[in-house]
């Protein structure tokens, strides 16, 4: 593969990618400092490996497995796991308004109700939600990330949702 | 229709993952089922929590990861472009070069060798042939009186 081509499709990758990865190593880590330096580190790796990825249709898949192997090794070097948000960080979360018709005090409330929600669920019901809702990976892939089978992603969102849904319901 | 099936439609349609048929008897239901209008809303509503929740890309990241690749490159583009290492590639495949024309006489020469060793061993086990049957027939008998036991003409 020459120079040029390889950074080419590097920029296509990482400018399709990106905002999912950061947006995954954000909510597993609860930590936007350690997120940006795992979006660096897959990343570059990526950019490393380029020529060994043979299957385009599989990027998505290699991104992620990278980008959760980098957030396991963190985990496991720093010996911690976070159970929560600190309101701070929820304080930080920037708001997209337009495509919604909920007042901005309304989302903000459901934003926080979510996300206390999720640190409650267990770790794998909620990788794969934030895979599926943040990765914006469809079940095969999800599937091939964590290792497992599709009727257990499947499983697993449904029930994340659920839970999320009887909560937010209180709201509605 | 029975709450988990529909329910299963739904968080289908939400995970992209909904096939046409499905889409349109989902939309259907929609139309007709209150039930299924209010788990849609619902769902509707956490995937605008869940969208308000994703955070902006930061620029200096942007900035971090492109500057390193950019870093990465040229430092790859340099090493296979430095004097050194093309004058070590040189030397390397001159020495290859040079190794196997050297292998090539000596396996040439050893060739001559084992011609010239095979050819004498020819001409001596034919000479020792011929003076083997030169020699005059043996006749072997026992110390007792018995019948002749080997009698060969070499």
């Amino acid at each position: 593969m020459r120079e040029k081509e390889k950074e080419i499709l590097f920029l296509r990758y990482y400018e399709r990618h990106k905002n999912a990865v950061y947006n995954y190593a954000v909510k597993m880590l609860h930590d936007s400092d350690k997120a940006a330096d795992v979006t660096q580190n897959v990343f570059l790796k990526l950019f490393e490996n380029l020529q060994l990825i043979r299957d385009e249709n599989k990027i998505s898949v290699w991104i992620f497995v990278t980008a959760r192997n980098e957030i396991y090794g963190y985990f496991r070097s720093a010996k911690r796991k976070e159970n929560y948000y600190d309101e701070e960080e929820m304080e930080k979360l920037n708001l997209q308004s337009g495509e919604n018709t909920q007042s901005e005090t309304e989302l903000k409330e459901l934003r926080g109700i979510i996300l206390n929600e999720l640190n409650k669920i267990s770790e794998v019901n909620r990788e794969t939600f934030l895979l599926r809702e943040f990765g914006g990976l469809s079940y095969k892939e999800i599937a091939e990330v964590t290792g497992t089978e599709i009727h257990n992603v499947k499983s697993r969102l449904f029930k994340t949702r659920k839970k999320l849904i009887e909560k937010i319901s209180k709201i509605i | 229709m029975p709450e988990e099936k529909y329910e299963e439609l739904i968080e289908a349609f939400f995970n992209n993952e909904l096939s046409e048929r499905e889409e349109s008897l989902l939309f259907a239901l929609l139309g007709t089922d209150e039930n299924v209008k209010k788990y849609f809303k619902q769902s509707a509503f956490l995937k605008a929590g869940i969208n308000s929740a994703v955070e902006e890309f930061p620029p200096e990241l942007d900035e971090k990861i492109l500057s390193g690749v950019t870093t990465k490159q040229k430092r790859t583009h340099k090493v296979f472009n430095s004097k050194f290492v093309n004058a070590l590639a040189y030397g390397l495949a001159v020495a290859a070069v040079t190794a196997s024309l050297f292998f090539y006489s000596l396996a040439a020469e050893y060739r001559s060798e084992l011609k010239t060793v095979s050819q004498t061993l020819e001409y001596q086990n034919a000479t020792m042939q011929l003076i083997m049957n030169s020699f005059p027939s043996v006749k072997v008998t026992g110390s007792l009186p018995n019948e002749v036991i080997i009698n060969k003409k070499l």
